[in-house]
């Protein structure tokens, strides 16, 4: 099935989707820099409709717990 | 589009491109802030206006003084073609304004101060740097240390803010080549709750909203398009429904809505915008199917208008199709249809008139009239950078031309020309008549021999240099002040002046003025001992009214384009034209 928060960061991250999972971070991810983050940030919150609080960024240290914070905001089928 | 189409658009637009293949403007966008957002819209709206694709770099976060101070160190692969330069009270002036608010006033002092530093940086900039500078103006500073909503801001905060503004605006407004963009304004139009973004402020040292970002590069956009077209320079009206609500033919005088009460209050504001425009130098005329002596009853009978007849330079009531009187007003006014914007309620004739003439830009009367003066305001198609002298009288000049008509129906053309009683005044340019230069070299597509646009800071680089010339001409006849109606761009070239750029106002044409600008070029051509005057003719669309200019003069062809004339005797100022002497 579509992942559509694979795909965001495929965008944004200019990589393939295959090549991203949910252990994908800055760390393994060059791209993922801080100015990729301000742009994550407004996607993420553009098309799942939320509005992420500091922590919640602060939390996302990886497509997992992306994840993670986006379902206990009740965005659903991720 | 919605944002996040724009966002997504531009992000596929510069992935499929290495940066080689980025050949349009290469802007660099230097702020006191973390400004990367900006980048997606700007980028999008710059490839909206067609042509190639833009690079755009944003700088290293705060370094604006870096950026002014050594540009060439920081850019040392593709040349920029514009700064944008964006700072805030908020970083750069925070402690002062803090100390300020807490009552210590000398902190005003020390702020004025840096904003100085700041001003002599940006000029310092100016003049090693050829290309567009956009500065902001700061915004009204919002944070921690006052509330937009505590008694007593607009006192506080509110003063250090517009002292400061004035002064940074003051010391920069005059000088040729630096445009502002208003964060000011722009943080006005959106709202400051909906322009700050404070989680993206402490973790990112971004302190705006998308929609605040979005706006910025609508502005910048439209500035920087501004350095190279020109403004619109005639506003054609409808008058029923447009300028007064009703129908005059079958409502009357007294049922026509003109005047303090809705809806005749929303045309009373737009009679207003058009004066304002005028004054700025947009010409006015009407377009009207209608009885002329019902049109002009309302002009000099009802006490709602605004406007007079005197305010129009031509006019077309009658029941003849609208494209065809629009294009005879073109016509009459000598200027091109891609100058002309036309205004009416009638969806019909907008989408007749838009088709007929594509080139005429159409806006159509809102059905909520109430929405009617924003209208016209949102198409920014008048925005001028800078007002020259020219424009602020340009209506009277064509009032002139009608007296010169009525001369010219009366007499043959060799007397018509006599009886003008032209003068000429060709003259070296300086920074004071750098605005006009720059827009008649913008705009004048007909008399332009090789239409190489240039923009302000180019021009006053070019008056600079001692390998170039750049001459202009007035011209008045009895009539009136034709104004600054001529450029030439001079180069030396060895033995040879070559004929960079040649322009005219076409309102000059045929009475003998081109040969005193010849004269006048071959005396400059002796006056550095060179023995050729060498021009050059590059066709464009609209330029074909001088393809055979050198021709007529005896040029020989070079081939390319280029013609040369090596018989400067030949040239001489004509006996029915005074030469005025000394500098302008």
């Amino acid at each position: 099935m579509d992942d559509r928060l694979i795909e965001v960061f495929s965008s944004v991250l200019g990589v393939e989707p295959e090549t991203l999972s949910d252990a994908s971070s800055p760390a393994n991810t060059p791209s993922w820099d801080s100015m990729a983050n301000i742009m994550l940030i407004t996607e993420i919150e553009a098309l799942f409709g939320v509005e992420l609080s500091t922590s919640d960024i602060e939390s996302m240290k990886d497509i997992g717990r992306a994840r993670a914070v986006l379902q206990r905001l009740g965005v659903s089928g991720l | 589009m919605s944002l996040i189409e724009m966002r997504a658009r531009w992000l596929k637009a510069t992935r499929s491109l290495t940066p080689e293949e980025l050949q349009g403007e290469h802007l660099v966008v230097a702020a006191t802030f973390t400004a990367n957002p900006l980048v997606p819209y700007l980028g999008v709206k710059c490839l909206d206006g067609a042509g190639p694709m833009p690079q755009i770099t944003v700088a290293p976060y705060d370094q604006i003084f870096q950026v002014c101070l050594d540009w060439q160190a920081m850019f040392t692969g593709r040349a920029p073609t514009a700064f944008i330069l964006m700072w805030r009270i908020e970083d750069v002036l925070r402690s002062d304004l803090q100390e300020f608010l807490r009552g210590n006033h000398a902190a005003f002092e020390r702020a004025l101060d840096k904003v100085e530093e700041l001003r002599t940086a940006v000029l310092r900039l100016r003049r090693n740097f050829g290309g567009t500078i956009v500065v902001s103006i700061p915004p009204f500073p919002h944070g921690s240390d006052h509330d937009i909503r505590a008694a007593r801001t607009g006192v506080t905060a509110g003063s250090f803010h517009r002292r400061l503004v004035d002064r940074w605006i003051s010391g920069l407004e005059d000088v040729a080549g630096i445009s502002f963009i208003d964060l000011d304004s722009i943080q006005r139009l959106v709202g400051i709750e909906h322009s700050v973004d404070a989680r993206k402020w402490y973790l990112y040292r971004q302190p705006y909203t998308e929609e605040f970002w979005h706006e910025v590069a609508e502005d910048l956009s439209a500035t920087l398009k501004r350095q190279r077209t020109a403004a619109k320079k005639c506003l054609v009206v409808d008058c029923d429904n447009t300028l007064w609500g009703g129908i005059i033919g079958e409502d009357g005088l007294e049922g026509i809505a003109l005047g303090e009460d809705f809806p005749g209050s929303a045309f009373k504001d737009f009679q207003h915008q058009l004066l304002t425009l005028r004054s700025k130098g947009v010409m006015l005329a009407i377009c009207s199917k209608n009885n002329e002596n019902d049109v002009w009853d309302v002009f000099d009978r009802h006490d709602g208008m605004v406007l007079k007849r005197e305010h129009f330079v031509a006019h077309r009531i009658n029941w003849i199709d609208k494209a065809a009187n629009i294009a005879s007003i073109a016509k009459e006014l000598n200027i091109g249809l891609d100058s002309l914007v036309f205004v009416d309620d009638s969806p019909l004739e907008i989408d007749f008139v838009r088709s007929s003439l594509p080139m005429v830009a159409c806006i159509q009367v809102p059905s909520d009239v109430a929405r009617l003066p924003s209208t016209l305001n949102s198409f920014r198609l008048f925005d001028r950078e800078q007002i020259s002298d020219e424009d602020r009288v340009r209506s009277e000049m064509m009032l002139q031309e009608s007296g010169r008509k009525a001369l010219a129906t009366s007499l043959t053309s060799e007397e018509f020309t006599k009886a003008l009683g032209l003068s000429v005044r060709f003259f070296e340019v300086k920074a004071e008549h750098v605005t006009r230069v720059t827009q008649l070299i913008n705009k004048t597509n007909q008399f332009n021999l090789t239409t190489r646009r240039r923009t302000a800071a180019e021009v006053s680089t070019l008056c600079d240099s001692p390998a170039a010339k750049v001459f202009a001409w007035r011209v008045a006849d009895r009539f009136g002040d034709y104004g600054l109606v001529g450029v030439a761009i001079l180069l030396h070239k060895a033995d040879a002046i070559e004929i960079d750029t040649l322009l005219m106002s076409c309102r000059v044409l045929g009475r003998g003025v081109e040969e005193a600008v010849f004269a006048a070029m071959a005396d400059h051509a002796r006056s550095l001992q060179a023995t050729t005057l060498r021009g050059r003719y590059v066709a464009t669309p609209k330029n074909s009214l001088v393809a055979d200019l050198y021709a007529e003069r005896g040029f020989r062809s070079k081939g390319d384009g280029i013609w040369e004339s090596n018989e400067l005797g030949k040239f001489v100022w004509p006996d029915h034209i005074a030469r005025v002497a000394g500098n302008d």
